[in-house]
């Protein structure tokens, strides 16, 4: 038997059966749980490369969390409008936060939207520095496996600085994708 | 205390007082010599009153209904104005998309607002249903309207294609009517009891 670590790459059924592997305690657990997890993870990256390389992989696990999210969890046939209701309802009902847009431009697809209550930041101490990167990329992943073309997501306003509401702006790289 | 200090903690408490009673204060002025508590005590005045500055600016535009005016960042002051300016941006947003005939998006807790909206929402969409059912019907009625050109002996009507057709078939390929053939008494005598 060898005792060699494989690559990895992610495939949604790696998440399993949750039904069957959990039939007494279910799919949901305590919000701190997920925080401690993405939250030690940011520590040890911070530690081990540095704040900008931990935000830069924060935001690439993010990205492809919302791909995947996207591909298996929404319909992408759906026109932008019933597509957008669709993840707002999904969102609130995974109970992952409050998604809510501000602006949108369907044709330079340009979005301000926020997210309250969100998993990651909401009810933190306030620091003064915006610590959503994995939602970022979760927000980036999303509309690039819907639109087709690559997208910049930058948290505006974050909990983290005092802003109560953490609000992105989503925007279609202009001259890339198909 | 030295009297510059004094000077400081009567424009303290002048300022506060200003602020208590609604008015807009100014920064006060740290004397050269300063007990260090002192100076962070107004250092932390002065910091104060110019989040208070930026939030009671942002705050009276968000009033007059100027969502534009961007949410002073980093501003813990105002961070309960910019939660109402974001629940504004989206019910503006909410309200652009209804204009346009989108009926797919609903308001999330907003209170009573959302239920309203929700329902105001529902209530259009269904309207917009219900036209269209009425519109769908309308266009399976046909009705004949206006002159009819009819010839004068053989009673043959004019179509659009310039050529006549029998009454009959012109009625019936213009409206729901159909006919069934049968005798009046008139005709029934001129015919079989000549």
């Amino acid at each position: 038997m060898s005792d060699e670590i494989r690559p990895y790459r992610f495939q949604w059924k790696d998440l399993g059966d949750i039904e069957l592997g959990r039939p007494n305690l279910g799919n949901t657990m305590s919000v701190s749980v997920y925080r401690l997890m993405q939250y030690t993870m940011r520590d040890v990256l911070d530690s081990r490369f540095s704040p900008e390389t931990a935000a830069e992989l924060l935001r690439d696990a993010g990205h492809e969390a919302g791909r995947e999210f996207c591909l298996n969890m929404l319909d992408t046939k759906l026109p932008l409008n019933g597509f957008v209701a669709q993840l707002q309802d999904l969102l609130q009902s995974l109970k992952v936060g409050i998604m809510r847009i501000e602006k949108s431009d369907a044709e330079t697809l340009d979005f301000t939207l926020t997210v309250s209550e969100d998993l990651d930041c909401s009810g933190l101490p306030v620091t003064g520095v915006t610590v959503c990167e994995y939602d970022e990329g979760f927000i980036a992943g999303i509309f690039e496996a819907y639109t087709g073309k690559p997208f910049t997501v930058r948290e505006v306003d974050c909990w983290a600085t005092g802003d109560r509401t953490c609000r992105f702006r989503a925007v279609a790289v202009s001259g890339a994708g198909s | 205390m030295k009297p510059s200090e004094r000077e400081s903690l009567i424009a303290l408490r002048q300022r506060i007082e200003q602020l208590s009673s609604g008015e807009s204060a100014q920064a006060v002025e740290i004397p050269e010599e300063c007990d260090d508590d002192l100076r962070g005590v107004v250092e932390t005045f002065n910091r104060y009153l110019s989040l208070l500055d930026e939030a009671r600016s942002f705050v009276a535009a968000l009033a007059s209904g100027n969502l534009k005016e961007s949410p002073p960042p980093r501003n813990q002051v105002a961070a309960p104005f910019k939660q109402l300016h974001a629940s504004l941006q989206h019910l503006t947003w909410q309200t652009g998309q209804v204009a346009q005939g989108d009926y797919s998006q609903r308001v999330h807790f907003l209170g009573e607002f959302s239920e309203s909206f929700n329902s105001m929402v529902e209530a259009l969409s269904e309207k917009e249903r219900t036209e269209a059912s009425l519109r769908e019907a309308r266009s399976q009625v046909r009705s004949l309207e206006g002159i009819i050109p009819i010839c004068m002996y053989c009673k043959k009507i004019r179509d659009d294609g310039d050529s006549w057709q029998q009454l009959e078939r012109y009625i019936s390929e213009h409206s729901e009517a159909l006919f069934s053939h049968g005798i009046c008494p008139t005709c029934f005598e001129n015919r079989f009891n000549k």
